[in-house]
């Protein structure tokens, strides 16, 4: 096995390290150089997506049956049909190519510009929060609308609390136990290099851009590591997840 | 010490608008309820008597809901009040128990956080202070160790031991006015007592007066003095519990009567039930709600009577066409059961 492997790949490549077939480049390096832009991108979209999210779903949820949440509805259905490169190319060019009020792609350093770096990822940010935007607020609406009629917010009610801290203290809590499966998934799903057409369409160079670009030429080395690479990150986040979770639930924690 | 009146129920209406139609869930509801006294609620399954309680506490506000009456607590209309106000009467006046301690108690907060959360909602004491007690709340109510255990989630006491700790929790604030809805139905038969019996000492204890819902007679028959006995939204007879017991006049509670199992009569192939089911609160019957299982209608049945003093014992009051002489011919065998009516 050993010998075919140095018959395969010569002499060129005698520390055994996993080389693209096209370019001959370590792709471990490769991928160690797409993970700024690819984090840079998770962690601001994971944000704006996780707010928004929350803060749609409480919305509609509050307001169930009105016009506010009629809306909240259908903009999160309409967020979750867009296809992301239609959704990308689209304000790609009219709000940095027709109208240049932002940059249009690449990847700016934290550490070299950090205004610089908001700036040219609030696009991609965007565009792909809003996808889980209307997923979570959706998720998030159905779940306090069930907690809501627990017997356990009627207690909190009869105790004579306001609906404020019913709500924040007794339902909210309760129905973002399992949107915190979901965020630790997705979360893992982008930073493992999932946002292949968010860093495609706008030219960021993370590991999902890599991805993409040897997917392109058929080059198999770059897809598994960066395939493995992405199988890292969901174990290692589902592992938090399931931590988190004892946290949040007392009910699951090993007595 | 004369009879403090605490709260009184006038003409009590509640109506939710749902997509089949209005739902009367509670048609005309009036008792009163004295410092020191247990009134009990009895009724099947929609028969509109949690509706009655939780409207008292305002937990029955929606947009769909229309009320009518009046619940006057020491000379305030509740039904009248805003939101805001109505919250502090919720646990501080009025303390309340609902049926299933499994689920009403909220599982991710230990069980002492919830009962200082609700007497800081009221009283502007420290944590630790309120924290203690919780814990003297606790041993009241007969939590072993309540030291340690007030640091418990809600799933690591058992269904009597959550209860209790719900009542330590209804009771925190020192209300005047306890409701407790159908507070054992979830409860063991050994548990039950328990409860019932700690109930009845606590509202001693803690000089107040106490609202016991249920739809077992057993459960009401030890510790109320007045009982009310509802079907289909309205109060079909109300009376003091001796009058009520030795000589009720309602053939629905002649029905309730009979369906108690009792070891002190020969057992029957089954137990006595009242044949049919409660009406649709939607579509109800017209005149008496009753009339369609009643074994002893006729044709007055058809127009409703009214709630009304027939008996010689004054305050006992029903809703039934029937003299009272032929009440009490057809009354023992009726309770007694044997053959169902219909058969």
């Amino acid at each position: 096995m050993e010998k075919a492997w140095h018959g395969l790949v010569g002499d060129s490549n005698p520390d055994n390290k996993l080389l693209s077939y096209t370019t001959q480049q370590d792709v471990v390096q490769q991928i160690k150089q797409g993970i700024p832009a690819t984090f840079s991108l998770t962690i601001g979209a994971s944000v704006i997506w996780l707010f928004f999210g929350i803060l749609v779903g409480v919305i509609a949820a509050v307001t169930a049956g009105r016009l506010s949440d009629r809306a909240i509805t259908i903009l999160a259905l309409v967020g979750i049909s867009m296809p992301v490169f239609w959704l990308g190319i689209v304000t790609r060019y009219f709000l940095a190519e027709k109208n240049t009020w932002f940059p249009d792609g690449e990847y700016v350093g934290l550490t070299a510009n950090p205004v610089q770096w908001a700036y040219h990822l609030i696009l991609p940010w965007t565009v792909l929060a809003v996808l889980y935007i209307g997923f979570y607020g959706r998720v998030l609406r159905n779940n306090i609308l069930d907690t809501i009629n627990e017997d356990f917010v009627r207690t909190a009610r009869a105790k004579g609390l306001s609906r404020r801290e019913v709500l924040t203290k007794h339902v909210l809590r309760n129905s973002l136990i399992p949107v915190v499966t979901l965020f630790g998934l997705d979360f893992a799903g982008v930073l493992g290099g999932g946002a292949i057409l968010t860093e495609k369409v706008f030219d960021l160079h993370g590991v999902g851009w890599y991805a993409a670009d040897a997917l392109d030429k058929f080059d198999l080395p770059p897809i598994m590591g960066v395939t493995l690479y992405g199988a890292g990150f969901i174990v290692l986040l589902s592992v938090l997840v399931d931590l988190f979770y004892a946290y949040l639930d007392p009910r699951i924690r090993p007595t | 010490m004369a009879d403090e009146r605490l709260l009184e129920v006038r003409g009590l209406k509640v109506q939710f608008a749902t997509e089949d139609g209005v739902v009367h869930a509670v048609d005309g509801v009036d008792f009163a309820l004295d410092r020191g006294k247990v009134l009990g609620i009895v009724g099947e399954s929609g028969s509109g008597k949690s509706v009655t309680a939780m409207t008292i506490l305002g937990l029955t506000r929606d947009v769909n809901t229309r009320f009518e009456g009046e619940v006057i607590y020491k000379d305030r209309n509740l039904l009248d009040l805003p939101e805001n106000e109505m919250q502090q009467y919720r646990g501080a006046e009025i303390g309340m128990i609902f049926q299933d301690p499994m689920t009403s108690l909220n599982p991710v907060y230990r069980v002492g956080d919830q009962i200082v959360e609700a007497i800081q909602a009221h009283e502007p004491v420290d944590k630790r202070k309120a924290r203690r007690r919780a814990v003297e709340l606790l041993r009241q109510v007969g939590i072993p160790n309540p030291e340690s255990r007030v640091d418990d989630y809600p799933h690591q006491f058992s269904g009597g031991m959550r209860q209790r700790a719900m009542i330590a929790m209804a009771l925190s604030c020192n209300p005047d006015v306890l409701i407790a809805d159908e507070p054992t139905t979830a409860l063991d038969v050994t548990i039950q007592a328990q409860i019932i019996e700690l109930i009845d000492q606590l509202k001693d204890d803690f000089n107040s007066a106490v609202i016991l819902i249920t739809h077992d007679l057993g459960v009401v028959a030890e510790i109320a003095d007045d009982l009310l006995v509802m079907y289909a939204g309205r109060v079909v007879e109300h009376g003091g519990k001796r009058p009520l017991f030795y000589d009720p006049q309602h053939p629905y509670t002649w029905g309730l009567l009979g369906s108690i199992p009792r070891l002190d009569r020969p057992r029957s192939e089954r137990l006595h039930t009242i044949e049919g089911s409660p009406p649709s609160l939607i579509r109800l019957p017209q005149g008496c709600k009753f009339r369609p299982r009643c074994p002893h209608a006729f044709e007055k049945c058809l127009e409703e009577p009214p709630l009304e003093n027939r008996v010689e014992t004054p305050g006992h009051l029903d809703r039934c066409w029937l003299t009272v002489e032929a009440k009490r011919a057809v009354r023992d065998e009726t309770i007694e059961g044997g053959e169902p009516a219909a058969a």
